[in-house]
């Protein structure tokens, strides 16, 4: 049992009733009479609710691949029937280390060959050609039917499914937030850290990032920002709501307080860089409570965020509404209350681009690795030597909760090695 | 009379409504309302030294905020945050940790977008619910997800379950009935996604004039047991498991149970009727109860076979001086 009150720097955590987790059941205090009633509302819901999946089941397909020594073949995702019938869209990072391997299976259990032809690395999509038997033409007709997407007004609230390709329900939820941009470098970015242990008014500057707007207009670290565009900056929290109404290329005004002194500075806002996992929250223990996130779930530039409960091999299918439209994919399971989508208007959009061949996905994930290595390289040592001046020891919560985040590194290291090396077939 | 009422009861449970997707489509319209019209009012809570971060809801004009206990720990103020980013101060008032509810008030007196107060009590297994929280903290890119379940389980004592999924910086956001009335504040997780806890909003109710003082009191324990509002009869049980009942091995005095007439040595073999064979069985369906039920005992006392009533207080109350 978690208090969930807290994030960021500090969430209390207390385990108590029950500690080895595997034990604890759904609900350890529902009563029988309960149970009976959940059951019977689980039974009702759903059946109606497949009454509406059975278009789109047809346009869903599992794919499969085998890992490397392995005879048996492991279930990897959900994906979309598009285009003449003959392509499936996917999810690439869960495919990716079977590329060689892939089956697309339809529901009533025909099974093809197929292999990657295009990848779309920004939206962790991918392409795949269904490879079909001379033989099979007028019977695929009828298996793979090539989806239609319907124009959506995504509302607060609004019902969303994922069909399994059977035309059972693979996942329910409904819409949390409205599309939003969750890449990163589309950020507005002003090339600062704040120093978290300021207690005063505005924002003080502990490392200036080289070759970014902050940098560029001679701001200092130990400076202090005040305001910005005439908006007072009372803290960060502040700052971080003043720039997101901001776009990279546009210019600011800040008044910058440096040793008493007041003085005003233009900036010019840079695209953030890439963070990845720097951000303490992303490897938290309660993103997992509840079923394993896919590991690539974030950085999507076009996402409606919902609270749809799906394993995260399910994933790459369709989102159906309730008058059985196709009105979009899921992208990603990302922690217990959310699972991204994309729209099909969205999808559409992302087909019509120019799609990555492996070689070049490959090169330009390895290049992003890069990257964010560099970051780290040149954010890393400042920040550490600036905890170690104030010879702070760290608390113990949070001394456990690093060591529960390396654990959860390491079993994530473990599990690919192993679906590398076929032990882990499902 | 008696036909229509019984009928009018059927209609209103969740699970006997869904026939076609034409219901569906009415339960969706209702949860789309809830959530549009609670969205204004669900605000951050954000530490100003720390930066943690939870939510609260504004529950009248003035800018009243229920919150969860734990998020307001140790402020004196706190600034509050809407969805659409403006930022205000609340000052902190009461908070009751045993049951993990709080109060916070709006410096500037509004008018406020506000949702209005139900009733948890009646809530049972299955009802419709909207759940919403500024997740993992304040975001001025995102509105509070909305998140749509139903009640797994009514209890303990003010507690109860949903599968509204919830995590860090849900706490103290708000739980809505299908007419968009406040039925609970969200508090605490368990490791599976259908183990979401929430504090029933008519413990608000007992506590208000304690809270809106600006009171603190009470012990942050989920552990049922252990949770001074636990409710209790005022036995000691016998530790000898005899299978067909739990032995009475001694009454506290000035106890419900004391008053009640409960002996040392009867043995209590059933709860409303419902037989009971153990001591944890007997803990289990006491827990779920609420202090000030009137439970009827099933007891054995010699040959003889008799039925008492039984009023549950809250546990630390029993030792204090009536």
């Amino acid at each position: 049992m978690r208090w969930i009150g807290k994030s960021g720097n500090g969430w209390i955590a207390a385990a108590l009733l029950v500690s080895a987790h595997a034990q604890e059941s759904d609900v350890p205090l529902m009563r029988p009479d309960e149970e009976k009633v959940i059951q019977s509302q689980d039974q009702s819901f759903n059946q109606v609710l497949e009454t509406t999946l059975a278009q789109a089941a047809k346009s869903t397909v599992r794919i499969w691949g085998k890992p490397v020594r392995s005879r048996k073949a492991t279930m990897l995702a959900y994906g979309l029937v598009v285009g003449k019938g003959t392509q499936v869209l996917t999810k690439w990072s869960e495919i990716e280390r079977f590329e060689n391997t892939l089956h697309v299976q339809a529901g009533g259990g025909e099974s093809f060959k197929a292999e990657v032809a295009g990848v779309f690395t920004d939206e962790d999509l991918v392409l795949l050609n269904i490879a079909i038997p001379a033989d099979a033409g007028r019977v695929i007709k009828d298996v793979l039917v090539p989806a239609k997407f319907s124009e959506s007004t995504w509302n607060y609230g609004q019902f969303v499914s994922a069909p399994q390709p059977d035309g059972k329900l693979g996942g329910f939820g409904v819409v949390s937030v409205l599309e939003r941009n969750l890449r990163e470098t589309d950020r507005a970015h002003l090339g600062i850290m704040a120093d978290p242990d300021f207690r005063g008014k505005g924002v003080k500057i502990a490392v200036v990032q080289p070759e970014h707007g902050a940098a560029e207009a001679g701001i200092q670290s130990g400076d202090v920002i005040l305001d910005m565009d005439g908006r007072e900056i009372s803290g960060l929290q502040e700052l971080r709501n003043a720039l997101t109404n901001k776009q990279p290329g546009d210019k600011v005004k800040l008044k910058i307080e440096t040793a008493g002194k007041e003085r005003s500075v233009e900036v010019l806002l840079t695209n953030r860089p890439i963070y990845g996992e720097l951000s303490p929250n992303r490897l938290n223990q309660m993103e997992r409570m509840g079923g394993e996130p896919n590991l690539v779930n974030s950085g999507f530039s076009r996402v409606v965020q919902s609270d749809m409960k799906i394993q995260s091999n399910q994933v790459g299918g369709p989102v159906v509404d309730l008058q059985g439209k196709i009105i979009g994919v899921t992208l990603a399971r990302a922690d217990r209350t959310k699972t991204y989508l994309m729209s099909g208007s969205a999808v559409a959009d992302l087909l019509k681009g120019k799609a990555e061949t492996v070689a070049e996905a490959r090169e330009k994930m390895e290049s992003q690795r890069q990257q964010l290595a560099q970051q780290r390289r040149d954010l890393m040592p400042k920040m550490r030597l600036k905890s170690e001046q104030g010879k702070k020891p760290m608390d113990p919560e949070r001394a456990r909760r690093h060591m529960s985040d390396v654990e959860r590194l390491m079993g994530r290291i473990n599990r690919e090695l192993e679906a590398l090396e076929g032990r882990n077939s499902r | 009379m008696l036909l229509v009422y019984g009928w009018a009861c059927v209609g209103l449970q969740a699970q006997e409504s869904l026939r076609s997707v034409g219901d569906l489509v009415s339960l969706e319209k209702r949860v789309h309302g809830v959530a549009q019209k609670a969205l204004p009012a669900t605000v951050a809570l954000v530490s100003d030294g720390t930066g943690s971060s939870g939510s609260g809801v504004i529950v009248s004009k003035d800018g009243l905020i229920l919150t969860a206990a734990h998020v307001i720990q140790g402020m004196k103020n706190v600034d509050v945050y809407f969805p659409d980013g403006k930022k205000r101060v609340g000052k902190v008032l009461g908070a009751n940790f045993s049951k993990d509810i709080g109060m916070v008030r709006m410096i500037d007196t509004g008018p406020w977008p506000f949702m209005e107060m139900g009733e948890s009590k009646p809530l049972e297994a299955g009802d419709w619910l909207v759940a919403l929280g500024h997740s993992a903290g304040f975001d001025p890119a995102r509105t509070p997800p909305v998140r749509f379940g139903r009640v797994m389980s009514d209890g303990p004592g003010n507690y109860f379950t949903s599968d509204c999924t919830l995590i860090g910086g849900d706490s103290g956001g708000p739980l809505f009935n299908l007419d968009g009335k406040l039925v609970g504040i969200n508090s605490s997780i368990g490791w599976s996604w259908k183990n979401n806890n929430h504090a029933g909003v008519d413990g608000f109710r007992e506590d208000w004039d304690r809270l809106t003082a600006g009171e603190t009191w009470g012990a942050l324990q989920m552990n049922p047991l252990a949770n001074p509002e636990t409710p209790v009869l005022g036995i000691v049980m016998g530790m000898r498991d005899e299978g067909r009942g739990v032995r009475v091995q001694k009454v506290e005095p000035n106890s419900p149970a004391a008053a009640a007439g409960l002996r040392v040595g009867d043995m209590i073999v059933a709860v409303d009727q419902e037989p009971v064979l153990g001591g944890a069985e007997l803990q289990q369906v006491l827990i779920k109860k609420e202090v000030g039920d009137l439970i009827s005992l099933g007891l054995v006392r010699g040959s003889e076979k008799l039925k008492i009533d039984v009023e549950l207080v809250k546990r630390e109350d029993l030792f204090k001086i009536r």
